[in-house]
């Protein structure tokens, strides 16, 4: 696991370094003029952002959803899927059924 | 193989046995590639995750089966990195608040802690027309993508593979006893290995009990060198390749994966279900073997034994119904499992049938093998299964009928009047003689009392 | 002018332009990005299916911003609507190119679109139309390109508060038998007309001014509100002043938890299986930043960086879950808010449509904060909707209407009032 060993006092830390490894996760890959740029609205923007912390949450508990649902799910039936020419239809990069895809080493 | 200091911990990852995968409405059963795949398991734009009840009900089963606490809430999240077996580049996984918490199995003498249990999908299945060094490009299969998973995480419990082994016996032997999961199923374990106070090594993606077992011998005979030498051990990420543990490269070993709650799925509150699940489990192992002690009269040693997998103990019962439990518990429990053992065989690869143990049985309790003839013939039939008599005869490990015993005796009384002279002259070493000739002539198959008998009333 | 990336051979039923980010069984579905190029769905969107169901036809798919990333539509990969009440001036976002139909169709036209921080009530603020963003929830979302999961929605943009009732009646409507197989953040609302909210009186209805709302709002659009609120005392409404204490930080909780959520949604997208693809050869990870580079458009990227960045170990608690508890202090800011008023009455943007040429002079941030005004409400998953209230100079000005979770009635309700007087 990619550990950043940046210190929480974020704001201060926000330097190419962490944009190059941030695009490196997200695999993007972004030139030297634009990790500039890209650092420099980031500054800019966690600026802003950080009005957040003076806002005490101590007591509060996160809410991750639009409209906080429980339990939903089906039952384990099947229903009709995708044809194999359905399923490929929208790439080129196909060979016998199968999907073409980047070699992984 | 066992190091004094070696812990090891296992990530188990069972499929599931339901009719349809973890959040879409395809089936888990294909035959061509890419024919069981839809938009969500595909991971098309737009398409959304439908959570499989029955995967859920599975999950909590195991969950109760092992003891392992049931947490009030549970729910899904999203782990990202980028590989292209994975439809969404994330894994729908449970991170922050998996299914269950703590949770035991019991060895011979030991706990073997249960971290947590959770439910995730299965990614899709990549190959390579060629050698993979060759090919230029892979090719992907997404029926498997979405498959259920549950995913049993241990504490670093175990200090030899074979603890590791007796633990995924007894593993297998309660989910095959659940029904979640069936020998057509696949079963992948990922494991810690570490020795001492020294960096823990992680082997991915093995396939098999054995291999597990395999992996971590070699990779504790790894280690032990690397020690002796002087040398570093580097906490990374390895493959087994089938006879050594090779450095994984790229893939995991470097992201983040920015896990956060999957925004698609709702919570789980599964309390309102687990009275239910309680009540309808089936007869789990330690059950079982409480159950067939009483019920067969026969000791817990056996007992175990026969129920550390699941068609073991189905065919005993099978046989049992048939012939005295005790014998077959005594048979089963001794050399048909050490055959096995000897042969690193599960019972469940071999093909002997209850009909054809039964006839071998029956064969024992006739008297009409010795014990020893027994073992070999036993030997043969769990190798090869076939008609016990017939093989028993072709080996020759029938006793003699007592008809061909006089029949032989008279013969070879007839071949050597002068020991019988000699003997009746009062010398003892013309009857060993004797007895010696029709054991002989009987290539084994007479009893040496009944023989005895037989020359002294025919002389 | 173009309003439209696709254009679809009409047919005769009501004419229906819907926002391409919602999936068109055999119609391209770009999400305005160059990454979807060429992207021919399988399957209709639920909202589209029930939309054709009730009798629409789709004529076209709009522009937008690429994935919903902006306030003016001026990040689409295939072409930046204008303003229909001037050309100079932007449409809005993201739903723009809907809107700017909408608004420059002589005939009845309906349109779908989709907002995560109010990308329904903004172009149609802009474009002099009706938005109506329904509660979260109560369209499925299947076939909807996600950007915020827990925060995206459909919703009619029409000419008139009576069809945005129409339109939304039918894609809420629970008529398809297993319609909430497929999303399960889908929940079913009762079977309900919305309607029968129209030609109704407001006598009695309390409507809340929010201050903070009016404070941020530029002095002609505040003008312009002010007017439209003692139009709705003279309708007979109550007016009552509120505060919403929580407004300011609604803006960053919003977006740390919109592109954490987008940066995760986004990760499909490298060149497998549908649009924008290369020549497979090389290592995987090379292929996928080289078609991720060259599909996105800046603000994708910058935006899917800050939510990666969001939500990484180290960095998670100070942003990712901090704002995921804000959020909850807003939804509980609008609730005690609704112990007060049945609807919260306020300006739908800060500003009008801005001209193209000071749009590019403004800093990522600045675009950020012109949101400020929706970005609470749709944090927080609750229906609200933008009718023309008036205009500055030729530019409309946006009358936003807010009401509790599951209560469109009574928006539609006001609003309709209003739009009749």
């Amino acid at each position: 696991m990619l550990v950043v060993r940046v210190h929480p006092q974020t704001l201060m830390k926000i330097n190419k370094e962490l944009v190059k490894k941030v695009a490196k996760i997200s695999r993007i890959s972004i030139t030297e003029k634009e990790v500039s740029r890209f650092a420099d609205d980031f500054k800019a923007i966690l600026r802003d952002f950080s009005k957040l912390k003076k806002i005490n949450t101590d007591c509060v508990k996160p809410t991750f959803s639009g409209f906080e649902l429980q339990n939903v799910m089906r039952d384990d039936r099947t229903k009709k899927c995708l044809s194999n020419e359905q399923a490929l239809s929208n790439t080129k990069n196909q060979e016998n059924g199968f999907f073409k895809g980047p070699k992984t080493i | 193989m066992h190091l004094n200091g070696a812990r090891i911990g296992l990530e188990i990852h069972v499929q599931l046995n339901t009719k349809r995968k973890l959040f879409c409405f395809c089936s888990t059963k294909a035959t061509k590639p890419n024919t069981q795949v839809c938009e969500v398991c595909l991971g098309m734009p737009g398409a959304k995750p439908m959570l499989n009840n029955r995967a859920l009900m599975f999950a909590i089963g195991l969950a109760l089966a092992l003891k392992s606490g049931i947490n009030e809430l549970s729910r899904f999240d999203r782990k990202t990195y980028f590989y292209p077996d994975l439809p969404k580049n994330y894994q729908i996984t449970q991170y922050h608040y998996p299914l269950s918490r703590g949770g035991y199995i019991e060895l011979n003498n030991k706990k073997i802690r249960i971290t947590r249990i959770q439910l995730e999908e299965d990614p899709g299945a990549i190959t390579y027309t060629q050698h993979i060094d060759v090919s230029k490009y892979s090719l992907i299969d997404y029926n498997r993508s979405g498959i259920p998973l549950c995913e049993v995480v241990t504490e670093p419990d175990f200090s030899s593979a074979k603890e590791v082994k007796q633990f995924l016996k007894k593993f297998v032997s309660i989910i095959k006893h659940l029904k979640i999961y069936s020998s057509a199923m696949s079963l992948r374990v990922d494991t810690n290995v570490s020795i001492g106070k020294n960096p823990r090594v992680e082997i991915k993606n093995i396939g098999s009990i054995k291999d597990v077992v395999s992996a971590i011998d070699h990779e504790i005979f790894r280690q032990t060198q690397l020690i002796q030498k002087k040398e570093k051990i580097k906490q990374e990420t390895r493959r087994f390749t089938g006879s050594s543990t090779q450095l994984m490269r790229e893939k995991e070993t470097e992201e983040d994966y920015g896990y956060i709650i999957d925004p698609d799925l709702p919570p789980i509150i599964p309390g309102r279900w687990l009275q239910d699940i309680f009540k309808s489990m089936p007869e789990l192992p330690d059950q079982r073997v409480q159950r067939m002690m009483k019920q067969y009269n026969i000791n817990k040693h056996q007992a175990l034994a026969i129920v550390s997998e699941k068609e073991l103990a189905d065919f005993f019962e099978a046989v049992a119904k048939k012939v005295n439990p005790k014998l077959v518990a005594s048979w089963t429990a001794g050399q048909l499992l050490k055959v096995l053992n000897y042969n690193n065989f599960f019972f469940s690869e071999t093909k002997l049938k209850p009909p054809q143990f039964v006839s071998f049985l029956e064969l024992v309790q006739e008297d009409e093998i010795s014990d020893r003839a027994g073992d070999l013939l036993l030997r043969e039939l769990v190798l090869n299964p076939q008609n016990p008599k017939q093989l028993a005869r072709k080996l020759n490990f029938l006793k003699m009928t007592d008809k061909e015993l006089l029949k032989l005796t008279k013969a070879v009384l007839k071949k050597h009047r002068q020991a019988i002279e000699q003997y009746k002259k009062g010398k003892q070493k013309p009857l060993m003689f004797l007895i010696g000739q029709v054991i002989s002539e009987s290539k084994g198959r007479a009893d040496a009392k009944k023989v005895k008998k037989e020359i002294i009333k025919n002389l | 002018m173009s309003y439209l990336i696709t254009n679809v051979r009409a047919g005769k039923g009501i004419p229906l332009v819907v926002k391409d980010n919602i999936c068109t069984k055999g119609i391209q579905t770009t999400a305005g990005s160059k990454i979807l190029q060429g992207f021919i769905p399988t399957y209709d969107a639920t909202a589209v299916k029930q939309a054709k169901k009730a009798g629409c036809t789709i004529i076209g798919k709009a522009m937008m911003d690429e994935f919903g990333f902006g306030t003016f539509s001026t990040n689409c990969a295939y072409g930046v609507p204008k303003n229909p009440h001037d050309s100079l001036r932007s449409c809005g976002g993201s739903s723009g190119g809907v809107a700017g139909y909408v608004a420059d169709s002589k005939k009845r036209v309906l349109g779908l679109g989709q907002s995560t921080g109010g990308s329904i009530s903004c172009p149609s603020s802009f474009c002099g139309v009706v938005g109506l963003t329904p509660t979260y929830g109560v369209v499925s979302r299947y076939g909807l390109i996600d950007y915020a999961s827990s925060m995206d929605r459909i919703g009619p943009i029409t000419q008139t508060v009576k069809d945005a009732a129409w339109l939304l009646t039918k894609i809420t409507k629970d008529s398809y038998p297993s319609i909430d197989d497929l999303d399960s953040t889908y929940h079913r609302t009762k079977d309900r007309d919305y309607t029968q909210f129209c030609g109704k009186s407001i006598k009695g209805i309390t409507i809340g001014v929010p201050k903070e709302y009016m404070n941020k709002a530029s002095k002609p659009v505040r003008v312009e509100i002010e007017k439209a609120i003692v139009k709705l005392e003279k309708l007979g409404a109550k007016v009552l002043p509120i505060s919403l204490k929580y407004t300011d930080v609604a803006l960053p909780a919003y977006y740390i938890l919109a592109l954490s959520e987008a940066s995760t949604n986004l990760a499909k997208f490298c060149g497998m299986r549908y649009g924008l693809q290369g020549n497979i050869h090389g290592k995987f990870n090379d292929y996928f930043s080289k078609i991720r580079s060259t599909g996105f458009g800046e603000e994708a990227k910058r935006r899917i960086l800050l939510g990666t960045f969001a939500r990484m170990a180290g960095f998670k608690d100070e942003f990712y879950i901090k704002a995921a508890k804000v959020r909850t202090l807003v939804i509980y800011d609008f609730q005690q808010a609704f112990k007060k008023v049945d609807v919260i009455v306020a300006p739908t943007m800060p500003i009008i449509a801005p001209k193209f040429s000071e749009i590019v002079k403004m800093r990522p941030i600045d675009v950020y904060n012109i949101d400020t005004l929706t970005v609470p409400v749709s944090l927080a998953g609750l229906p609200h909707m933008s009718i023309p209230a008036g205009k500055v100079g030729k530019l409309p000005v946006g009358l936003h209407l807010i009401s509790n979770f599951l209560q469109e009635g009574k928006i539609i309700q006001v609003g309709d009032a209003f739009e009749r007087s």
